[in-house]
């Protein structure tokens, strides 16, 4: 058996970006098997569901290789693409799905990666007010990860939606599958156990608040 | 200091709290606390999980570089290829018939060593020789019968043959009735 191996050299283009209604007839012309129309899909959404699943999962390796995945995944299922839907509402539901899956198979590893983390570092960074305006992406993301550990899939995967990735709660419930309430539900409790791991594991970077600030009052 | 938002901060962020900003509301404090170190400050005094919405907001370094998005889109292309190549393989291949023709295939191997190594030896299924038996001491009189366990929860079926003669290697078979040959 030979396997056809496809080789793309492109025009390489700076942040790309599609519009939705865009997106949607790209899907149609894939479905039908344009080659052409799927690469620029990809193209089109591989910036961001890179950075969510860098967000999700925390290593950047890891993050290409689901992301790959998702749009393997997409590409399968295009035939079942239902255009009602947003595209990137589609693709983003199938990331989340996988990068779920990826977090329940590292399970207790990450968790004690993390914790070490914590351990190697500690006294070591700045402890003034400021500090945590001065932190490189790098460290805030590496402090992310480590509070995130705490998280249950669903509080992490609508945090990132929500609050990193800045979709609104309604796409966010498309994506994750529940209903708006359960998304701010999950929001606010992510907000205040991440809120009491980074008091508890980083102080230097979680100023002292004044009574109820931060505090959900919906 | 951005004038138009500074004096908002206390109200934008009130909203945040009960989920309340709308996308717009939400686009112009994230921007603002990622260019405004003053409000950047009072936002984290208000709620340090800011910290991480405020990285975000700043992401620049998200982006692939169009070197690496294309490199990434073309290993995409090479993936649903192979797999398109791979689609075109018999669907029988993976068929129950040709598991159930493996394990025919498997059971007759396993009958031929039996019948060889343990021609004229009793039958008597209660003369089997413990699987356990194996890393253990060996009876003086040896048994040539195939000892039997099913592993049902993985799918798996060991055969263990005791040697022949004394100080002889024992035989054992693993066979996973989901393997796929």
């Amino acid at each position: 058996m030979a396997i056809q191996l496809v080789h793309v050299r492109r025009t390489p283009r700076e942040g790309t970006t599609i519009e939705p209604r865009d997106e949607r007839r790209l899907a149609e012309l894939a479905k039908a098997g344009d080659e052409d129309a799927f690469a620029e899909l990809v193209r089109g959404r591989s910036d961001s569901v890179v950075a969510f699943l860098r967000r999700m999962l925390g290593d950047p390796e890891d993050a290409r290789d689901v992301a790959q995945l998702t749009f393997l995944r997409v590409w399968e299922n295009l035939p079942r693409y239902d255009p009602t839907w947003a595209f990137s509402t589609w693709v983003f539901r199938i990331a989340g799905n996988l990068a779920i899956d990826a977090l329940r198979a590292r399970g207790t590893r990450a968790r004690t990666l993390a914790e070490s983390f914590r351990v190697v570092r500690g006294g070591l960074l700045a402890t003034e007010p400021e500090a945590p305006l001065r932190l490189s992406q790098e460290e805030i993301r590496r402090v992310f990860d480590a509070c995130a550990t705490v998280l249950s899939e669903k509080q992490r995967i609508v945090f990132v939606l929500r609050e990193l990735e800045e979709k609104e709660s309604r796409e966010v419930a498309e994506i994750v599958g529940c209903r708006e309430s359960t998304v701010r539900n999950h929001l606010f409790q992510a907000r205040r156990l991440l809120r009491e791991e980074l008091r508890r594991r980083f102080p230097e970077y979680a100023p002292a608040a004044r009574p109820g600030a931060g505090e959900a009052r919906a | 200091m951005n004038v138009p938002v500074c004096p908002r901060l206390g109200d934008l962020l009130e909203k945040r709290d009960g989920d309340r900003l709308s996308l717009s509301e939400e686009r112009l404090l994230a921007g603002h606390l990622a260019s405004c170190d003053g409000c950047a400050a009072e936002a984290l005094r208000h709620d340090p999980v800011l910290l991480f919405a405020r990285d975000a907001a700043r992401g620049a370094s998200d982006v692939l570089t169009a070197e690496a998005r294309e490199h990434f889109v073309g290993d995409v292309l090479a993936a649903t290829a192979a797999a398109r190549a791979g689609r075109r393989l018999p669907v029988s291949r993976t068929g129950l018939g040709l598991r159930i023709a493996a394990s025919l295939l498997l059971a007759a191997s396993v009958a031929g060593v039996w019948y060889v190594r343990g021609r004229g030896a009793s039958t008597s299924p209660e003369r089997a020789f413990p699987v356990a038996d194996a890393a253990g001491a060996r009876p003086a009189q040896v048994e040539t019968l195939p000892a039997v366990e099913d592993v049902g929860a993985v799918g798996a079926v060991v055969y263990q043959f005791p040697a022949s003669k004394p100080g002889e290697p024992t035989v054992v078979f693993v066979v996973d009735r989901n393997a796929d040959i």
